[in-house]
């Protein structure tokens, strides 16, 4: 009778869920899903560079546009469950206001 | 004699009307200011609101794509046998979701502060509002104290007639 290997501990994983049930975006990932990940931050780039253009274009002062895009970037990406790509799209939002305000200045 | 009443009783009347001017346009002038500001604060107001509505615009329009990439990552990520309870896949996550939480917390915190501060200018716009007119009023009287104040009681001498009954009234010259 061969004797039983002693058997691992259960694996617990550190990183919670996303809120449907998903594991986020992580470095684990084969290179399909970044380059998933990144056509769709290209496709949420077009539309944020067009409100972005809208936005300032309807905004005279530089605390108007300071208070909407404050309230443009805490609204943006907040159906996403997946807490990298949220992270990702707000921070893509900062840099289009950012480098449009920059260039139409 | 006469010329030099008459002359004073106009300076005093002319300074008494002055004063009173002086409470009016102080006034109005704070309620200029008041106005000012709460119409500013309304304006900052409303283009917030006109950032979150095209957020939630891109929101919504952006729900079908978004669906479908999450699909397709979940399906490369069956394709590939990827497992999420493989040790060197946790010990990534671990590493990333950390890293990712901090600057997350960094991020939301930005966000939060600079929201309290929107908050709190426009607070600040509507009370220094009610501020200005409160102070003009009050710049307003004292303006006027100093001016009837300033005015020599002599001048009005000429009008100690129109308060004392039965008296005759000063003769126009």
């Amino acid at each position: 009778m061969p004797e039983l290997l002693p058997q691992p501990p259960p694996l617990v994983t550190t990183q919670a869920p996303t809120l449907d049930g998903r594991l986020p975006v992580h470095a684990g990932d084969p290179p399909e899903v970044f380059i998933e990940e990144a056509n769709l931050l290209a496709f949420y780039s077009e539309l944020i560079a067009r409100d972005v253009r809208k936005i300032n274009a309807q905004c005279s002062t530089d605390a108007e546009l300071h208070v909407a895009a404050a309230a443009y970037i805490a609204e943006i990406g907040s159906n996403i469950p997946d807490p990298i790509i949220h992270a990702a799209v707000r921070r893509l939002a900062v840099l289009k206001f950012r480098t449009i305000q920059r260039a139409t200045v | 004699m006469g010329g030099i009443t008459g002359a004073a009783a106009t300076a005093g009347g002319a300074s008494i009307a002055s004063a009173g001017l002086g409470i009016v346009s102080s006034v109005m002038g704070g309620e200029a200011t008041n106005a000012a500001d709460q119409y500013q604060a309304g304006i900052l107001s409303e283009k917030a609101q006109l950032g979150q509505t095209q957020a939630v615009e891109v929101n919504a329009n952006s729900v079908m794509r978004l669906n479908a990439s999450l699909g397709n990552i979940d399906a490369v990520r069956a394709a590939s046998g990827d497992s999420p309870t493989s040790p060197t896949a946790a010990a990534l996550r671990s590493v990333t979701t950390s890293n990712a939480d901090q600057n997350k917390a960094i991020q939301i915190g930005n966000i939060l502060s600079q929201s309290e501060m929107d908050v709190a200018g426009a607070n600040y716009l509507k009370s220094a509002g009610s501020f200005a007119l409160s102070q003009s009023i009050l710049s307003g009287v004292t303006g006027a104290a100093g001016t009837v104040g300033k005015t020599n009681p002599a001048n009005l001498s000429a009008f100690a007639g129109l308060f004392t009954p039965g008296a005759a009234p000063p003769v126009p010259v």
